[in-house]
């Protein structure tokens, strides 16, 4: 099985899902615990998402475009004594990848995938 | 110091170790990035060892992503940087995998990779020039057994706890101990172990109260 080109694999949808329809922060950013436990909470996952997996997924959807991202500012975490956030946010053309798996699957062809 | 504080130290300095020698800007990103992920996940979830064990899945499951992320990181075009890329996307899969289902999940996984590995070590014993074929015959063999301990085990634990601990420790805990330095088998496997004495005593705690417990009590039940 090899990816298709501009196909989304199970776990980016469940993250555009999830941080489309549970709601994330504010703005509609989100951090990457934010958005492994609402994974957790919204049924997509057992447990917390991986490190690794999740971030390998976020470095990948953003690069693709339908993520975008900012450090938050140093002044706010240092404020709040923590470790600065890196914040996501789902692009136009993250919404529109999700529509549009959704609508394959809706019509019964596997989305993310193809016979090599 | 707290367990969950130990298992934050242990995912910084893999982290670290990983994301060596690569482009500053990048490399700085993922170290911060995790170090934020761990404390947050402290901060929302406290410092228990649930937690802890919860952070060592999550590392332990990722390993096979981080070197994958790593390796297309540093733009490796080599065949065997294209070879490991291959495995360790399975590798990744097989994480993903293990993640939407659990501590069950990861069972089957550290089966899965012994009995695998096993029979791999086996079927290219004809191919190969290794003076000690003798003893990696014993090796493939050995990790075939101790998969099929582990998955065995861990069906039997919700019918015969003590038989299925038992299984469960000699199939993965001589391995733990021979590979103590990947570091990773040994964590992936006290966090299959947790797993298994907690499954076990939920089994004893049901039949002190009179109830049966299910037999597979963390699989999904048919519709």
């Amino acid at each position: 099985m090899r990816r298709k080109p501009g196909a989304l694999l199970p776990l980016e949808v469940a993250i555009l899902r999830t941080a489309l329809t549970l709601g994330a922060g504010d703005e509609g950013e989100f951090h990457g615990y934010q958005i492994a436990s609402q994974l957790r909470d919204g049924g997509e996952s057992r447990t917390l998402t991986a490190h690794g997996t999740l971030y390998k997924a976020l470095t990948r959807m953003r690069k693709a475009g339908l993520l975008s991202d900012r450090w938050e500012d140093p002044d706010t975490a240092a404020a709040e004594e923590r470790p600065r956030r890196r914040l996501y946010s789902v692009t136009a053309q993250g919404v529109a990848a999700l529509r549009a798996s959704e609508r394959d699957q809706a019509t019964g062809f596997a989305p993310g995938v193809q016979p090599a | 110091m707290n367990a969950s504080r130990s298992v934050t130290s242990a995912v910084l300095a893999w982290t670290w170790f990983y994301t060596r020698g690569l482009n500053e800007a990048v490399r700085d990103a993922r170290r911060d990035e995790i170090a934020s992920d761990l404390f947050e996940q402290r901060a929302a979830e406290g410092d228990g060892r649930a937690v802890a064990a919860s952070m060592a899945l999550r590392w332990a499951l990722g390993v096979p992503a981080d070197l994958a992320w790593r390796i297309e990181e540093s733009g490796a075009r080599t065949a065997p940087g294209r070879v490991a890329a291959a495995v360790l996307a399975r590798g990744e899969a097989a994480g993903r995998w293990a993640s939407r289902r659990g501590l069950p999940g990861l069972t089957m996984v550290l089966a899965a990779l012994y009995g695998l590995g096993g029979a791999l070590v086996i079927i290219t014993l004809p191919v190969n020039n290794n003076p000690e074929r003798g003893g990696l015959a014993v090796f493939g063999a050995w990790l075939i057994v101790a998969g099929a301990l582990i998955a065995w085990g861990a069906r039997l634990v919700a019918g015969r706890p003590w038989a299925g601990m038992l299984a469960v420790f000699a199939g993965a805990a001589p391995l733990a101990i021979l590979l103590v330095v990947t570091v990773i088998v040994p964590v992936a496997t006290l966090v299959v172990l947790s797993h298994t004495v907690a499954r076990a005593r939920r089994v004893w705690r049901d039949r002190r109260h009179g109830g049966f417990a299910a037999p597979f009590p963390d699989l999904p039940s048919h519709p």
